[in-house]
């Protein structure tokens, strides 16, 4: 069979992984394999190693400090570990706002979070793709845990003005808080959460030329979150399991 | 670099739009990320037009509905009110940095011969005919 020609024209769906990222991930398989937990030189260097990815991202996200940034598997991972740790960590407040055009990973868990009882105010679009603002900012009242808004929509690409959402929305209620799904943004355009009233940002590797299987949550310092994964004390305790220390390494060139 | 990507972007939704009757942008939103643009072709099925662009070697997508693994339009598009004749030819096209101008040339070049070889199939040839008058094509 003769190679056919490929034309990938579906970089949204997902990437190619960049040659450089790569070459930088390889070692990390089977030669300095360590646990980044374990308290000889040989993990111990891993935990270094995850220290300066965690302040690359720290970097890309434009977070003020590297205790904001954790890593998770996927973008999906990322959007369920601030949307239910946020629920899970304050349980006075049972409304939630989104989007009618958020990404399957976002709206499935807040279909299924009307199943267990939030109600659920989903803010519709123009013809043009465009966010009905003025709908979203009527939306929020003194029961409205979290808004989540995408920072651009992976079928349309249009971009939400998602810092004039966090701060309109904090100015009504400044206890609600907000999740921007960045997916379709990271590596598009410049991300700058730092001087922002965003409280968390999820982002995937695979959609900007880093492997599958790795994705980032930034999550504001003053913003408290229940744990999804439970077990030990990585990730400062909020996601626990053994670090991915290749990808971790290489999620950002 | 993402000036570069937008450049092809722009210039593969002008080669479309610019060739293809029963083509519309979905979106002309200024504010946009600088790769994607969302096309649908009137009257004929998204999903025959990505088959018949994998047979020339061309990955788009329809959307959600190939990760869904449902026949169900876009929940996006169906949000912004895209018209029914055009929602279930919807195509997104995504480019990269490694996109090239000449696959760009080659996709322009390539879909017209795909959306008039399926829009000539099409049931709806009263519409497409009235389409084509409206936009004072003979």
């Amino acid at each position: 069979m003769t190679d056919k020609k490929l034309i990938y024209l579906d970089n949204n769906a997902t990437t190619k992984v960049d040659e450089k990222v790569l070459e930088v991930m390889l070692p990390y398989f089977s030669q300095y394999y360590g646990n980044p937990s374990s308290i000889y030189e040989f993990g111990g260097k891993n935990q270094r190693a995850i220290k300066e990815a965690r302040e690359t991202i720290k970097d890309f996200f434009g977070a003020r400090s590297a205790k904001e940034i954790f890593f998770t598997a996927s973008g999906s991972e990322s959007a369920n570990m601030a949307i239910r740790g946020i629920l899970n960590a304050d349980k006075s407040k049972n409304h939630l706002i989104t989007t009618k055009v958020e990404h399957a990973c976002v709206l499935n868990l807040y279909k299924q979070l009307e199943k267990e009882g939030y109600n659920v105010t989903y803010i519709g679009v123009n013809s043009d793709g465009e966010l009905n603002t003025e709908e979203l900012y009527a939306a929020v009242n003194e029961k409205t845990a979290l808004v989540s808004c995408m920072y651009a929509n992976n079928e349309t690409g249009i971009i939400f003005p998602v810092e004039e959402i966090a701060q309109k929305v904090k100015s009504i209620n400044k206890d609600t808080k907000v999740y921007v799904d960045a997916v379709q943004a990271a590596g598009k355009i410049k991300l700058d959460v730092q001087n922002t009233d965003i409280d968390m940002m999820g982002i995937s590797g695979h959609k900007f030329h880093a492997p599958k299987g790795i994705g980032s949550l930034y999550v504001k310092s003053s913003v408290l979150l229940s744990p999804l994964v439970i077990g030990g004390h990585q990730e400062n305790g909020k996601r626990a399991g053994t670090e991915n220390v290749p990808f971790s390494k290489r999620i950002k060139r | 670099m993402c000036l570069l990507v937008k450049e092809l972007r722009d210039k593969l939704e002008n080669g479309i739009l610019s060739r293809i009757y029963n083509a519309r942008l979905n979106s002309s939103a200024y504010n946009r990320v600088p790769n994607t643009t969302n096309i649908g072709f009137e009257y004929i099925e998204g999903e025959l037009i990505l088959l018949n662009l994998d047979d020339l070697g061309i990955c788009a997508s329809s959307g959600s509905a190939c990760t869904s693994g449902s026949l169900d339009p876009s929940h996006v598009l169906k949000a912004m009110g895209v018209p029914f004749t055009a929602l279930h030819g919807s195509i997104r096209f995504s480019l990269s940095r490694y996109t090239t101008e000449d696959e760009i040339n080659y996709t322009i070049e390539k879909m017209p011969e795909v959306v008039n070889k399926l829009t000539a199939l099409s049931p709806f040839q009263k519409e497409l005919k009235e389409l084509r008058e409206r936009k004072g094509i003979v």
